[in-house]
């Protein structure tokens, strides 16, 4: 009955609840679509509102509260989370887009509740944060950008982070934290 | 930012720019240590304080180098 289907909204199948739908606008309210996603590594099935951002869904139906909203426009990268091993905002898509996806999130980076991946404990060593409100978001998007360019320049780190905001400014020591986690020597 | 009839232009960080990593230059910090004479203690202080003398110490700069083309550099048009 659940096969795989294919990934997008397409795929995704629509039907009415027809006890909560509004009969003044009976084809956006109530009308829910199941959506079958992998996040970080477990099995998720959920009826949700077609127009739900697939960072609310994150946060508010499987409570992964790790990947933060900064602008809700894509603008800063807060959001940022892995879809099939790719840096995506979170905020640029809905749910339903992501349906038959494998998604990773912050919380599912590290290897074990006692293990950092490397890219966070090159953060915490190298200080790579100042108010933090950032971190998950560059630290999702410097992986995927190692996964990328494995030993990139500096100049490297900064282009393939300009999608990341910090407000705080604190791009020194989160550069710094990407290239060691590149394994390269730091300044 | 700017504001426009009372109500704050930028609407969302794609308007409001702030620096991105690729922006921002790489740093290289160093310390003073030369105690200041303004205090028994011979404290600085820190935080905050270079952001907010920064704008007008850069602003009296150019009104001093304006004035000295005699430039009005005010809005009266009273520059010394």
């Amino acid at each position: 009955m659940m096969g795989r289907r294919p990934h997008g909204w397409l795929g995704a199948r629509r039907h009415d609840k027809a006890d909560d739908s509004n009969p003044e606008d009976p084809d956006t309210e109530g009308e829910h679509v199941e959506i079958s996603v992998t996040v970080n590594g477990t099995a998720h099935q959920s009826d949700i509102e077609p127009r739900m951002l697939l960072v609310h869904y994150l946060r508010e139906t499987l409570g992964l509260t790790g990947t933060n909203i900064g602008c809700d426009t894509s603008s800063c990268g807060a959001c940022t989370i892995h879809i099939g091993g790719e840096s995506v905002k979170s905020c640029t898509m809905l749910a339903v887009q992501a349906d038959g996806a494998d998604i990773l999130t912050i919380e599912g980076l590290a290897p074990s509740a006692d293990d950092l991946h490397p890219m966070q404990e090159a953060f915490r060593q190298n200080h790579g944060l100042q108010c933090g409100y950032c971190t998950p978001g560059m630290v999702m998007a410097a992986v995927s950008l190692l996964e990328e360019i494995p030993k990139p320049t500096e100049r490297e780190v900064r282009e393939g982070l300009e999608g990341n905001l910090c407000r705080c400014t604190g791009y020194h020591n989160i550069v710094k934290a990407v290239l060691a986690a590149s394994g390269q020597s730091v300044s | 930012m700017t504001a426009t009839e009372e109500r704050i232009a930028e609407l969302a960080m794609a308007e409001y720019l702030v620096p991105s990593p690729a922006e921002a230059i790489n740093l290289k910090t160093d310390h003073t240590v030369t105690p200041s004479p303004s205090n028994p203690l011979a404290v600085k202080g820190i935080g905050e304080a270079g952001t907010i003398a920064s704008t007008p110490a850069v602003v009296n700069a150019i009104v001093d180098a304006l004035c000295q083309i005699d430039q009005n550099t005010t809005q009266e048009g009273s520059a010394q």
